[in-house]
């Protein structure tokens, strides 16, 4: 038996055919949907994208960061952003131990940088060079290029500029649509399925597209909105986005929305390699994003610390049995991405050496189980709860509570806090709660290392 | 002495940090080797100031690479603790701590470009963190046991072909089918590794000619495994045609023959010979862009190779002899300051930053433990009289009369005397109690008074998942 876990970073559950999407074409996605269990309620436990990957790997939440520590050598700051401790044991090296082959395949840079630690346990892995701001080209040969037709007049000589700069160095050598990069990444993921099909594998698919810079070849872009020629912010972060018209706004979803259909078209090539190799009645198939992303919805295109909505926290979670049993069936129920390691070994049948957190999803597959009340988690600052009555956001310490009643669901645009101090009180003792009784403060200098070299260069 | 004033080099030159793993410093021209090809390190070396005495202040890859990338010493191993994701375990083979500064962080904060280039995949093994303050890195990937290609599809019988019965027992057969399988696609030299890495690093000296500059150069090659394109080999054994042993197993000699020795040691300067070429392309790039003489070039191995000497074949902690510590240092300044002058006092790879720096007035109040090996040039200083080596449990005390190791609990101890008996074969430590207590003496004043105890229990993790795989 095979295990297929594929990632796809940044990817929105309201931007997929089968969450509901009817704008964005994600034939694939749609068309494994069709084969698999759908879970409609999947959360992230902690956020952003090394905090997700930890949850997934482990299968021990990393909420609520207490025990921080910032390396040296990634100017990245959040809580939670580190390395697997060594104390904990991974997915990769269960399996390994039980004989499976285990291989990585990701272009998620982050996890490269230096202290990290992700390609624990994996046979092979393969790093795919050259996303967003990944140490990789010499951004000195771009730096005469004029770019002002992609970088916002905004960001004209900030960090954005030179981090843009380099993405165009590091991109600067592709010429057709098989070297962007999720072709990349999936046609590794192809290649790794040839060479291994004998043996019992693990594979990870761990795919940063269709995160930022949004970029992909026309043809995917003009799908969405045909005939525009003005400018084409590939990499839009900001907490303002009024500083973007309305033609360009609708541009920088088209971007997204074409990031998406290719990522989910070679998603699709995968899919469809698996079976001509003759394994996809051998394997179990795992698709989920690790995190949504704002897109102007509340005044920011980013990840910000205060915006834990919908569109950032709402995850794809798939999973197809080899056999195609429960084809077709959503669940409802509050699931998270740490669930997937006790989920995958119940599965094969491997028992894990350590207690985890999360908890098998077969039992609700079956129906034997209903699943969790409600959901918890963690971006940066800020705490976020999801129940079927309310979504309330707050800091870590429960000050700045907003308290949305869900039938305003997902646009939560009427704030209840003010008059249910009572109800915010509960809902932060039940953060609280999942977070073993305390939630430290994290702090500006938490977040760095001590002494004055920390600055990434 | 009287104090010369330091030469002028410029307004800010580049710097190039050269790494050659395992080159043997009798291996080499410009040391002394009468029948291996090293025309380029040969022709640098007489543009440059020639170390003789260079040695490492521990071993082997990761600590030496944690001694050139920050200037202090690793050992005497304090706080050491092993990492998961990497089945090498020994004393100093873990990541650079995060109290230490780097060389490249310094240069990245003075306004240097920097770069690291390098095929040495211990340094990128999970937690490991030797790309910090490089503004780019290329991985070459693939070298010797990195978890880089598929092994399903390698044929036993291509296994079979490099292995040998001194194999049995061992997990060597396991790590050559995934060696085997790393280079499963090359075809031409300029696939092999050196010719890799300094390709690549032509590409940064292109792309980054109108920065200053920081590039360190790291490449794997000469290590083995050993299997250059067979028109090195032929250089060198043109009989020996199967090119068998490209990865003798570590240990002793008994189970090969004088001749499989000989092909060995022919793969081996095979393999010096190719990357003494490469690093020649590299260097003659630097001289058509224009940059040669406004670079700061430092050429280094991390350590050598025992190559049947005293029966005995690999880097054994058991055997720190000369032809597993020595190493080469050459240093070119602009415009080719003090060419051809030899520094004959000891040296460190741990001095060549602070060197260095010193070279070109950096100073960021950053302290570590290396000197400026250039100081004795211009009559500062004198240079060291002596130096220890130390490698996992044994540690090694040499100066121009004696050479004295001993396991750092001081057992097992060994002392020479080099002048009556250069080859190091008569042992006269029972004999010699009150040289060895001073020369161990010596050893624990570099280990700052107390020597390091470790355990095998310290080497590894606690619990049972801490076994590479």
């Amino acid at each position: 038996m095979n295990v297929v876990l594929v990632i796809m970073d940044t990817l929105r559950r309201d931007h997929v055919g089968c969450y509901g999407n009817e704008w964005i074409q994600t034939p694939f996605l749609d068309q494994f949907a069709t084969e698999s269990i759908r879970f409609a309620d999947a959360y992230p436990e902690s956020l952003p994208t090394i905090e997700a990957r930890q949850g997934m790997y482990t299968g021990i939440r990393l909420f609520p960061f207490n025990n921080h520590k910032s390396i040296k050598g990634d100017g990245v700051r959040w809580g939670g952003w580190h390395p697997i401790d060594d104390a904990k044991v991974t997915l990769s090296e269960i399996l390994a131990n039980s004989d499976y082959r285990t291989g990585l395949i990701t272009d998620v840079y982050h996890q490269m940088k230096p202290g990290m630690n992700f390609h624990r346990g994996f046979h092979q892995f393969q790093w795919i060079r050259g996303q967003e701001g990944d140490a990789w080209k010499s951004s000195t040969t771009m730096a005469k290029r004029d770019i002002s037709s992609i970088l916002p007049p905004s960001m004209v000589g900030t960090v954005k500029e030179r981090a843009l700069r380099r993405y165009l160095a590091n991109v600067d050598i592709r010429q057709s649509e098989e070297d962007y990069f999720a072709p990349q990444v999936f046609r590794a993921g192809m290649r790794f399925l040839e060479d291994n099909r004998d043996d019992d594998f693990f594979l990870v698919i761990d795919s940063f597209d269709p995160h930022e810079p949004w970029d992909p070849p026309d043809w995917y872009s003009d799908q969405y909105n045909p005939g525009y020629d003005g400018q084409n912010f590939i990499w839009p972060t900001t907490q303002d986005s009024s500083i973007y018209s309305d033609e360009e706004t609708k541009q920088i979803r088209a971007l997204y929305a074409g990031e998406v259909t290719m990522t989910d078209r070679w998603f699709g090539h995968f899919m469809s390699h698996l079976e001509q190799l003759g394994l996809k009645e051998k394997t179990l198939v795992v698709v989920l994003s690790d995190h949504g992303h704002p897109l102007g919805e509340r005044g920011a295109i980013g990840k910000f610390s205060p915006y834990l909505y919908p569109e950032l926290l709402d995850i794809v979670l798939m999973i197809r049995r080899p056999d195609g049993a429960d084809a077709g069936k959503v669940v409802d129920g509050y699931v998270y991405d740490h669930d997937l390691l006790p989920t995958i070994l119940e599965f094969l049948q491997v028992d894990a050496p350590m207690k985890v957190d999360g908890v098998s999803l077969w039992p609700m597959i079956s129906g034997t189980e209903g699943g969790r009340d409600y959901i918890t988690c963690s971006m940066g600052s800020h705490l976020a709860y999801v129940d079927r009555e309310y979504w309330y956001i707050c800091e870590r310490d429960g000050s700045e509570p907003k308290l949305y009643p869900m039938e305003n669901y997902p646009s939560l645009d009427v704030d209840v806090a003010p008059q249910n101090p009572d109800i915010c009180a509960l809902l932060y003792k039940r953060l609280l709660d999942d977070a073993g009784g305390v939630i430290l403060p994290i702090d500006e200098e938490s977040l760095r290392q001590v002494g004055p070299w920390y600055e990434q260069v | 002495m009287i104090g010369r004033k330091r030469d002028d080099l410029g307004k800010r030159p580049n710097v190039v940090v050269v790494v050659l793993d395992s080159l043997r410093r009798d291996h080499v021209g410009a040391y002394g080797n009468d029948w291996i090809h090293t025309p380029h390190i040969d022709a640098l070396a007489k543009e440059s100031i020639r170390f003789s005495n260079a040695l490492p202040e521990a071993l082997a890859t990761i600590p030496a690479r944690r001694a050139i990338h920050t200037g202090c010493r690793v050992f005497p191993f304090h706080n050491h603790q092993s990492r998961k994701g990497d089945s090498v375990r020994g004393q100093g083979w873990a990541p650079i701590p995060e109290s230490q500064v780097t060389f490249a962080e310094i240069m990245a904060k003075v306004g240097y470009r920097t770069g690291l280039i390098i095929d040495t995949y211990h340094q990128f093994k999970p937690s490991m963190n030797f790309h910090r303050g490089f503004h780019q890195f290329i991985w070459v990937r693939g070298q010797e046991y990195d978890a880089y290609r598929a092994e399903a599809n390698i044929d036993p019988a291509i296994v079979d072909r490099h292995s040998h019965p001194s194999f049995d027992g061992t997990n060597q057969k396991e790590k050559l089918t995934r060696y085997l399988s790393n280079i499963a696609d090359r075809r031409y030299e300029e696939d092999y590794f050196a010719p890799k890495v300094f390709r690549e690093a032509m590409k940064f000296v292109e792309d980054n000619r109108e920065d200053e500059f920081f590039l360190v150069v790291d490449s794997f090659d000469p290590h083995e495994p050993w299997d250059p394109p067979q028109w090195y080999v032929d250089l060198y054994n043109p009989g020996y045609g199967k090119r068998d042993l490209i990865w003798p197993v570590y240990g002793d000699t008994q189970g090969l023959s004088e001749d499989d020795i000989q092909g060995i040691r022919a793969l081996y300067a095979g393999e010096v010979t190719m990357t003494d070429r490469w690093l020649g392309k590299f260097l003659d790039h630097m001289d058509q862009l224009d940059l040669l003489d406004n670079t700061l070039l430092v050429v280094l191995s991390d350590h050598g190779h025992t190559l049947g000497e005293r029966g005995v074949i690999g880097k054994l902690r058991t055997h720190p002899y000369p032809d597993l510590l020595d190493i080469i240092l050459t240093i070119r300044l602009p415009n080719a300051c003090h060419s051809g002058e030899v520094i004959n006092s000891f040296a460190y790879d741990h001095d060549v930053m602070q060197t260095v720096l010193t070279a070109l007035e950096i100073d960021v109040g950053i302290k570590n433990d290396g000197q400026d090996l250039l100081a004795e040039l211009y009559g500062d200083v004198a240079g060291r009289s002596w130096a220890t080596t130390a490698y996992r449990d044994r540690v090694v005390y040499q100066d121009t009369e004696h050479y004295y190791f001993t396991r750092l609990d001081r057992t097992h101890e060994h002392l020479f005397n080099r002048n009556s008996d250069p080859g190091l074969s008569s042992n006269l430590a029972e004999q010699s109690p009150d040289l060895c207590e001073e020369l161990f003496g010596r050893i624990l004043s570099d280990a700052g008074g107390k020597m390091p105890t470790v355990k095998q229990s310290d080497l590894r993790l606690d619990g049972p998942w801490f076994d590479q795989v």
